[in-house]
């Protein structure tokens, strides 16, 4: 009917109610996830940025830690000063402006701030943070309390009286060095409820401002050069660190978990050590043993503070094999072996060698010898002083095909001996029972020569001589990462009859003994690099290893030396009557990186030293570089300081 | 007399204007909140990836600082003091690619009592005198170190500071090349790599 409304009735308006309500619940149910998502999402975010900025801040002070201090203080520290050390505290320093001066006076009056009188005027503000340092290593925070005229007053920051620890005087190489340091760390926020920590970043006399209050975890380790944490996060006197690795984790929130960030920043190099000794200078004769009957080997483990030459008398047949131990001293004198023992069962030693921590042997020597018949493998116990006398328990492995003219023998990576067979042409790999009493000999790889001596490089890789007819060469075997053994390859050609194999544990470079076409006994030293490129390039290619000393060579200095005109110690001047090898048969390296050379012939063996810095002759040189502004180069500042292992 | 309606209420009143009103009620209620949640998830993506960028751009200016320090200790490269000349890198994108320069400065004289003076102030001294110790050990009175300076920039997007590194090298008189310093920056700088404010 037109012009007629007609009205809802109560069913149709109750319908569109409860139709109304369940849209509404829907909308607001909606809603308030939206704004708990949206709760979630802010809370994380800020976190998430919050993380991002704490670590990129400190990755950057990082960056710039040690910069201008040299070696005088570690750059990084894993605690406030005066502080013990804890994981989530770091303490950086740098002196960016590469400010420093020389104390020249100390005067330290009874109850009043320590006046340090300086080789300049330091323009350093009262109320600042400076370092001081000494050429023992020490160092110290102190604050410029007031200026003098070429000097200032200051108060230590590390000790509760203000009164300095070290000594700093010219004496003891003082420094005063300009500092920044920056510290972060962790703390309580107040007036929120217990618990809640937040980060804060202090610049030393600067500012203080908290980076992060969302966080949950903020944490420090201090790594050395091989990745090992330093214990109890410190990197103090002695420890090189060289990686900070930082972790943060944001706060969990509802039902999305805690995210965490992290890094490792690589500390840049701050300083650099000039060595002021020449080394140019050839080797050094510094020892001579004399008489060690027919010297065939000699042994010094890492560490030890001796060696053992291993003789095989003068009859190799018959005569039972000698050991004369020595302690290493690195000074001028003439033969001091402290005491010498025979192995009763051991004839014509050839190789010896001392097992290493990972073998059932561990700290036994092993020798090989060809034997009166059979070729032998003998194993020598530390006696009861964990040295080698006459008391050493003497035991010896049954004779097998592979121990029959041992070339030389020498521990792998995986604990297993390895020996080279001179009558089978090939390498053989002996596992000894868990008792060390038991040994089982298999062949690994033929050969297409004869081998000869076997050492162990700085790579872990074993290497050893070989020759076919008269080409002689350097071979190796090395391993993969199961540690298995890897058919051997010719490293490089060698310019003589190869005779012995030395490694140089300080260096880590590779010393031959060899005959040269001249009738002349010579070593040829194969560095690292020099193998690295052999082995790259192809035996062929590589450039002929350099003769680093000559035995002919050697003996008309002797002959120089005897007429006076050589400065040569009293002792060996007085052995030069006797000392005459025309052939040398040993090159070995003690612990303590000295070479020795041996002849059989003539029963002796020379010592020499390797020119190699002493560290007393160091001086350390570091550079800042600091911006002047637009327009202008920027500056080079440089300091130099007298490197010295005495302490102060 | 039919009264005449809006047209937009005579189609609410049909089953697809009720359609429209819910469409439009649910874009009101959800779009603000999508538009902040998709803010907050492209910012919190933006500062992930200024981060990678700015981390990467520092191995870069090391990595280039490197170079430097070869091509210094090749014997056949020479620079005179106070000469420098840019360094090219192969193998680097364009955008990612430092650009190095090396400065030779004025070479310095390292006294063995830890001084250090400049090469002109020493020309009248004897530099390669040397004794020998107690050990018999050679020893050097001076070592002439010559110094360069490196400038390493990388700058990969305009809106990212640029990662400024400089490095000061030593090259010893054996040839050896030794880093005495190095120091890492952000700085906002043009093409050219003069500084401008952010």
């Amino acid at each position: 009917m037109a012009g007629r409304s007609r009205g809802f009735s109560l069913l149709e308006v109750l319908l569109a109610l409860a139709i109304t309500l369940v849209v509404m619940a829907l909308v607001g149910q909606t809603m308030s996830a939206v704004r708990r998502v949206f709760r979630d999402q802010t809370a994380r975010s800020t976190a998430g940025n919050e993380a991002l900025l704490v670590v990129d801040d400190i990755a950057l002070e990082l960056a710039q830690a040690g910069q201008g201090l040299g070696d005088a203080t570690p750059a990084v520290l894993g605690r406030l000063p005066g502080q013990t050390p804890n994981a989530a505290t770091l303490t950086i320093r740098s002196n960016p402006l590469g400010v420093g001066w020389w104390v020249e006076r100390v005067e330290a009056p009874a109850g009043a701030d320590t006046k340090l009188l300086l080789n300049n005027d330091p323009n350093l503000p009262a109320g600042t943070g400076a370092l001081l340092v000494n050429a023992g290593g020490r160092h110290e925070l102190v604050e410029i309390v007031d200026r003098l005229p070429a000097g200032v007053s200051v108060r230590s920051l590390e000790s509760d009286d203000g009164e300095l620890s070290h000594r700093f005087g010219p004496q003891s190489g003082g420094r005063l060095l300009g500092l920044r340091e920056v510290r972060y760390f962790e703390r309580e926020i107040a007036g929120a409820e217990p618990g809640r920590r937040e980060v804060v970043k202090s610049v030393l006399g600067v500012s203080e401002r908290v980076l992060a209050r969302g966080l949950d975890e903020l944490s420090f380790a201090l790594l050395d050069d091989n990745g090992d944490e330093l214990v109890g996060y410190k990197a103090e006197e002695g420890d090189v660190l060289r990686t900070v690795h930082l972790a943060v984790s944001s706060l969990e929130t509802t039902g999305s978990g805690a995210s965490r960030l992290s890094t490792a920043v690589t500390l840049p190099p701050s300083s650099a050590t000039i060595d002021f000794e020449d080394r140019s200078q050839s080797l050094r004769w510094s020892r001579v043993f004399y008489p060690v009957a027919g010297p065939t080997s000699l042994v010094s483990p890492p560490g030890a503070t001796w060696g053992a030459l291993i003789g095989s008398g003068a009859r190799p047949k018959r005569d039972p094999a000698a050991v004369s131990v020595f302690q290493l001293e690195r000074r001028f004198m003439g033969a001091g072996v402290d005491h010498a023992f025979f192995l009763d069962d051991v004839r014509a030693p050839v190789a010896a060698v001392i097992a290493p921590t990972a073998s059932p042997l561990s700290g036994s020597m092993i020798v090989a010898a060809w034997g009166l018949r059979v070729g032998h493998l003998s194993r020598i116990e530390p006696d009861a002083a964990f040295g080698f006398s006459h008391t050493s328990t003497v035991t010896t492995f049954s004779g097998t095909e592979a121990l029959a003219q041992a070339g030389g023998i020498c521990f792998g990576v995986d604990g297993a001996l390895y020996l080279t067979s001179r009558e089978k042409g090939g390498i053989y790999r002996l596992r000894f029972g868990e008792r060390g009493t038991t040994v089982q000999a298999e062949r690994l790889f033929d050969l297409p020569g004869t081998p000869g001596a076997l050492e162990q490089g700085a790579d872990g890789y074993l290497y050893f001589l070989m020759h076919a007819g008269d080409e002689h060469a350097l071979w190796r075997m090395s391993f993969d990462e199961t540690l298995s053994p890897v058919a051997p390859i010719a490293v490089g050609a060698l310019p003589g009859r190869a005779i012995s194999l030395a490694s140089d544990p300080i260096a880590g470079g590779l010393w031959v003994l060899l005959e040269t076409a001249r009738q002349d006994h010579a070593v040829v030293t194969l560095s690292r690099s020099w193998v690295s490129r052999a082995v790259a390039l192809g035996p062929d290619a590589v450039d002929a290893p350099e003769i680093s000393f000559s035995l002919a060579r050697w003996q008309d200095r002797l002959e120089s030396a005897s007429s006076g005109s050589m400065d040569l110690p009293l002792s060996l001047v007085s052995a030069l009557g006797t000392l005459r090898p025309q052939r040398l048969d040993l090159i070995a390296f003690d612990a303590a990186g000295s070479l020795y050379l041996g002849s059989r012939e003539d029963d002796l063996v020379l010592q020499f030293e390797l020119p190699r810095p002493s560290g007393r002759y160091a001086v350390g040189l570091a550079a800042t570089v600091v911006d002047r502004g637009a327009g202008l180069p920027p500056e080079i500042r440089m300091h130099a300081w007298k490197k010295s292992a005495l302490a102060y | 007399m039919e009264e005449k309606r809006p047209r937009l209420l005579t189609r609410l009143r049909s089953p697809r204007g009720s359609a429209l009103i819910v469409v439009l009620l649910a874009i009101v209620v959800l779009l603000p909140s999508t538009l902040v949640l998709t803010s907050f998830v492209m910012r919190r993506q933006q500062r992930s990836m200024d981060y990678r960028d700015l981390t990467a751009s520092e191995f870069a200016a090391r990595a280039g600082l490197e170079r430097a320090l070869v091509l210094i200790a090749d014997p056949k490269w020479s620079l005179s003091p106070g000469d420098s000349r840019p360094v090219s890198l192969e193998g680097w994108r364009e955008q990612a690619r430092p650009v190095v320069r090396i400065e030779r400065r004025d070479d310095v004289v390292l006294s063995q009592d830890g001084t250090v003076s400049s090469a002109e102030h020493m020309k009248d001294s004897e530099l390669n005198i040397a004794g020998v110790d107690a050990d018999g050990r050679r020893v050097f009175r001076y070592r002439k170190v010559q110094i360069y300076l490196v400038r390493v920039d990388v700058h990969r997007r305009p809106t990212l500071p640029a990662v400024r590194l400089y490095g000061v090298l030593a090259k010893l008189p054996g040839g050896e090349v030794r880093t005495l310093g190095m120091s890492l920056k952000r700085v906002f700088a043009d093409a050219d790599g003069v500084e401008r404010a952010p």
